[in-house]
C-alpha cells in the first residue's frame, strides 16, 4: 500500500554493520558493475529522494531525509554520494552509509558535470540512470543537461531493479525480523481495538509497540468508514469503525514489510477473505503467475465480491516501494520468482459494510515457499503450506 | 480569508493574465517549507500525486492518486467534483486531450516538483500555450486562512508540549533517534498528523541535523526544531537544551541569540520587506562581534514560511524583498553558530497582524536544562 509520506524520518537509520555488513554491499556493487559492463555503460547515476529511495539505499545504505541524493558509480572508482542539505549537516549524513565520499550536492548540474569530466574518456560516455522514475521534473532536467554534454543516457532502471528482486539470505533474515515486529504491532492494534479504542488510538498503540521492538519506521492506514479500505488519517478524530480494516507497514534495518488486518463483527466477508488467502498461499510457488493466484482467490471469495485488494505484489522492501508508489500498472502478466518476497492480499466485500482484507508475506524459493507473515492465523499455516508442496 | 476567498483571488489572477485553465499539482510530499498547490487551494493533502484543474469561469476538478484514496477524499474533504485513480497521468492526459486546449492558455503550478514522467505526460497533453504560474499564484495568495491560523496555533501548542516532554524524558545515554521517535509518538497523541522534528546533540554543534544513533552525554547541547503539523498546517518552535547545568558562557550566548530573535520579531508589521527582519536579527549579532557568522557558510536564513500549502513569504533572508501582509505566518529563528559554544537554536512562529505581529506560542524560547539527576541513566 502506498503510505502517507512523513515530513522527516526520525527513526534509527545509521548504518549498522552488524545487520548489513560491508561485504553485503560490496557484493551488490559487483552485481551492478557486472550489468554496467554487459550494457557497455561507463558510469551510473543512482537517484533517490525521501519518497522513493529503494535503489539508492540498496546500494549505499543511505536514506535521503532532506531532499534528493545521488550515488555516482563507475567501473573502478569508489562510489561518491551527493546529498541534499548544507555541508554542516554532513556528519549526520555520513552515519547513514558505508560510503566514505559523501558531499553536499550544491548545484546538481555543476556537481554532475564535475564528476563526469573527471572520468576517463569523458567524451562519448554512456551514462546509466537508476531510480529515476520518481526524480522530480527539475532534477531530471539538471541531470539530463549535465549528462548530454558528455554522451548519451541509458535507461537502466528496469534492468537493475531486477537485480535486487532476489533477496540474499541476510536480507531474508532482516525481513523475518521486520515481520516479527509487524506481528507485535498488529497485536497491539488488535488489543487496543478490543479495549474500545478508536482507529487512531489503535494505530498509535501499534506504532509505539513497533518502535519499542526496534522498528525504524511505522506507517498505518485504517478505514475511514465502516468496512472501508484503509486510508491515511486526517485530523485528530478517533473514529470507532466496524469492521475496521487496517494496513500496517513496518521498516526494520532498511526493510519494509506490511500486513492487513480486519477486526470487528465477524461477518461472512472475513471468512471468505481468509479462505481466499489460504487458497492463494497453497498455490504460491515459483513461476506461478499473479493472475492465476488472483483467479484462485476470486473463486474462493464467491459469492462475495472480490474487492480491489485481492492481488499479489512484489515486496520491493527498500524505500517506500510498497505496492503502487512507482505508478501502479498491471501486474497480471508477472509471475512469482525464486528468491523474491511477495505480499498476497485477499479482500472480500458483501452487503453494506461487510468487508474484509487479510494478507500474508511470502518468500519464494525454487522448491519451497516460506510464509514470513500471516494474518490468517498462527504459524501452523506456514507448516501446512510447506507440507503441501 | 477562507479557501473560497483564496480561489476567488486565483481566478482574478487567471483573468488578469488571460489564463483559461490552471493546473495545480502536488507530489504527495507534505513538507514544512515546500509549497503544495493542491493543498493550498482545496485543503486536500494527497497520498500520491494529485492535480486540481481550475477553469477560469467555472468548474474545479480534483484528480487524486491512488484510487484507494477515494474513501479518504469522501470522508474528510468537501469537494464536489473529484476522481481517485491509479493512472493519474493517463487519465489527465486523456481529459486534457479531449478539452481542445489548442486555443486556450494553460497555467501550471508545482510541476517542477512532480515526478518528471508524470509532468512530461501532462504537459504534452496541455497544449502549446503554457505558462508557469507559480510566482503569481503564491504571491497573490500569501495570507493564511482563519482555519490555517487556528491550526497553526494548535500545532504550536503541541510543539510546546513536546518541548516540555523532551525535558521530562531526555537523559544521557538515550540516542537522539530514540528521543525523536518518542516525541513524535507523543505529539501524534496530542493530535499532530506529522512532525518535521530535527533533533541532534553535540558538545559543539555545527548545525541541527536529523537524529542519529548518537547517545546523549553530559555536557552536550541538544538542539530541537519542533515542527508538528495539525490537520496539515505546520508550525515550528526552535529550542536549545543543556545536558546538565549550562556553562555561564552558554547562557550568555543563548541570551544574545534570543535578543536577536526578538529584535527580528519586533520589526514585523504589514508593509515592511522580509529582509528587514533578517537585518534586525543580524544587527544584534554583528554588534556583539559575530558579523562573519551572519553570512554563508554559517548562515543562510533567519526563518521561513510555514506550509504545507503556501510557504509565503519564503525565507527570512536579506535577499527576500517580499512585502509582509496581514495574516502571513512564518517562524523567526536566528539559529546562529557562535564559535565559543557552537550552533544555538531559538525560534518562534509569528503571524502578521493588521498593525504588527502576534506570537503563536505561549511559552517563549528559553534555554532548557536536563537536570543532573538524570546523569548516568541510560536506555
Amino acid at each position: 500500500m502506498r503510505m502517507m509520506n512523513a515530513a522527516l524520518l526520525t527513526g534509527p537509520y545509521d548504518w549498522d554493520a552488524e545487520l548489513l555488513p560491508l561485504p553485503e554491499f560490496q557484493q551488490r556493487l559487483a552485481q551492478v558493475r557486472k550489468v554496467l559492463a554487459e550494457q557497455q555503460v561507463a558510469a551510473l547515476l543512482v537517484h533517490g529522494n525521501s519518497l522513493e529511495y529503494g535503489a539508492l539505499a540498496w546500494l549505499t545504505g543511505f536514506v535521503p531525509k532532506l531532499g534528493p541524493a545521488f550515488a555516482l558509480i563507475n567501473i573502478e572508482d569508489p562510489i561518491r554520494l551527493l546529498i541534499s542539505g548544507s555541508p554542516s549537516m554532513l556528519p549526520a549524513a555520513k552515519r547513514l552509509t558505508w560510503i566514505d565520499d559523501v558531499n553536499a550536492v550544491g548545484d546538481l548540474k555543476s556537481s554532475l558535470t564535475d564528476w563526469l569530466s573527471q572520468l576517463r574518456d569523458a567524451a562519448g560516455l554512456s551514462v546509466g540512470l537508476w531510480g529515476d522514475p520518481l526524480m522530480t521534473f527539475r532534477a531530471n532536467l539538471a541531470v539530463r543537461t549535465a549528462i548530454q554534454r558528455f554522451g548519451r543516457i541509458v535507461e537502466l532502471h528496469d534492468r537493475l531493479q531486477a537485480v535486487r528482486l532476489a533477496k540474499s539470505p541476510r536480507e531474508r533474515e532482516l525481513l523475518r525480523r521486520a515481520c516479527a515486529i509487524l506481528t507485535i504491532s498488529h497485536d497491539a492494534f488488535l488489543d487496543a481495538v478490543r479495549h474500545g479504542c478508536g482507529a487512531r488510538s489503535a494505530a498509535l498503540a501499534a506504532e509505539r509497540s513497533a518502535f519499542q521492538a526496534g522498528a525504524q519506521d511505522v506507517r498505518i492506514l485504517a478505514s475511514a468508514k465502516d468496512g472501508g479500505a484503509p486510508v491515511a488519517f486526517d485530523g485528530a478524530v478517533d473514529p470507532i469503525r466496524n469492521p475496521l480494516i487496517a494496513c500496517i507497514a513496518v521498516r526494520f534495518a532498511g526493510y519494509w514489510t506490511e500486513g492487513f488486518l480486519t477486526c470487528g463483527t465477524n461477518r461472512g466477508s472475513l471468512v471468505r477473505a481468509q479462505a481466499a488467502l489460504s487458497a492463494m498461499l497453497s498455490h504460491a510457488r515459483a513461476d506461478q503467475t499473479f493472475s492465476a493466484l488472483r483467479a484462485i482467490g476470486e473463486r474462493e471469495i464467491s459469492p462475495y465480491r472480490a474487492n480491489r485488494f485481492i492481488r499479489v505484489d512484489e515486496l520491493d522492501s527498500i524505500g517506500l516501494g510498497l505496492d503502487d508508489v512507482s505508478g501502479g500498472g498491471s501486474r497480471a502478466g508477472r509471475d512469482l520468482k525464486a528468491g523474491g518476497v511477495y505480499t498476497l492480499c485477499a479482500g472480500a466485500a458483501g452487503e453494506g459494510s461487510d468487508s474484509a482484507i487479510v494478507s500474508a508475506v511470502i518468500a519464494v524459493d525454487a522448491r519451497n515457499t516460506e510464509i514470513l507473515w500471516p494474518s490468517v492465523a498462527g504459524p501452523s499455516d506456514a507448516v501446512s503450506v510447506r507440507e503441501s508442496q | 480569508m477562507n479557501l473560497a476567498d483564496r480561489m476567488h483571488v486565483v481566478r482574478k489572477q487567471m483573468a488578469a493574465h488571460d489564463v483559461d485553465l490552471l493546473i495545480a499539482s502536488s507530489n504527495g510530499f507534505h513538507a514544512l517549507d515546500k509549497p503544495d498547490a493542491v493543498t493550498h487551494l482545496c485543503g486536500y493533502r494527497s497520498l500520491g500525486e494529485s492535480f486540481l484543474l481550475v477553469h477560469r469561469g467555472g468548474s474545479v476538478n480534483l484528480y487524486v492518486s491512488p484510487a484507494g484514496d477515494a474513501d479518504r477524499v469522501a470522508a474528510y474533504y468537501s469537494m464536489s467534483r473529484w476522481s481517485a485513480i491509479d493512472d493519474l497521468g493517463g487519465t489527465l492526459a486523456s481529459h486534457l486531450s479531449h478539452s481542445r486546449l489548442t486555443t486556450v492558455r494553460v497555467a501550471t503550478v508545482g510541476f517542477d516538483s512532480l515526478p518528471y514522467r508524470l509532468a512530461e505526460r501532462v504537459l504534452a497533453a496541455a497544449g502549446d500555450n503554457l505558462v508557469a504560474f507559480d510566482s503569481i499564484f503564491y504571491a497573490s495568495t500569501a495570507q493564511k486562512t482563519e482555519t490555517e491560523i487556528q491550526r497553526a496555533s494548535q500545532a504550536t501548542a503541541i510543539a510546546e508540549q513536546g518541548f516540555d516532554r523532551l525535558i521530562e524524558l531526555a537523559h544521557p545515554g538515550m540516542t537522539e533517534a530514540s528521543i525523536a521517535v518518542q516525541l513524535n509518538c507523543f505529539t501524534k497523541s496530542l493530535g499532530a498528523n506529522d512532525n518535521f522534528l530535527m533533533l541532534s546533540a553535540s558538545t559543539h554543534n555545527s548545525a541541527v541535523m536529523p537524529s542519529s544513533s548518537r547517545r546523549l552525554a553530559p555536557g552536550d547541547i541538544l538542539l530541537a526544531e519542533f515542527s508538528p503539523s495539525f490537520e496539515g498546517q505546520f508550525s515550528q518552535i526552535c529550542r536549545t537544551v543543556s545536558c546538565g547545568p549550562p556553562r555561564p558562557e552558554l547562557q550568555e550566548k543563548y541570551d544574545l541569540v534570543k535578543r536577536a530573535m526578538w529584535a527580528g520579531i519586533e520589526t514585523v508589521r504589514p508593509g515592511i520587506a522580509v529582509s528587514e527582519i533578517s537585518k534586525a536579527v543580524d544587527r544584534v549579532l554583528e554588534a556583539a562581534g559575530y558579523e562573519e557568522y551572519c553570512r554563508p557558510p554559517y548562515m543562510r536564513r533567519r526563518g521561513h514560511g510555514l506550509g504545507c500549502g503556501s510557504v509565503a513569504p519564503g525565507d527570512i533572508a536579506r535577499d527576500n524583498h517580499a512585502i509582509l501582509e496581514a495574516d502571513m505566518m512564518f517562524v523567526v529563528h536566528p539559529n546562529q553558530y557562535i564559535p565559543e559554544v557552537g550552533y544555538l537554536l531559538c525560534g518562534e512562529p509569528v503571524r502578521v497582524t493588521a498593525t504588527g505581529y502576534e506570537i503563536l506560542g505561549e511559552q517563549p524560547a528559553k534555554l532548557g536544562t536536563i537536570g543532573p539527576e538524570h546523569a548516568g541513566c541510560a536506555q
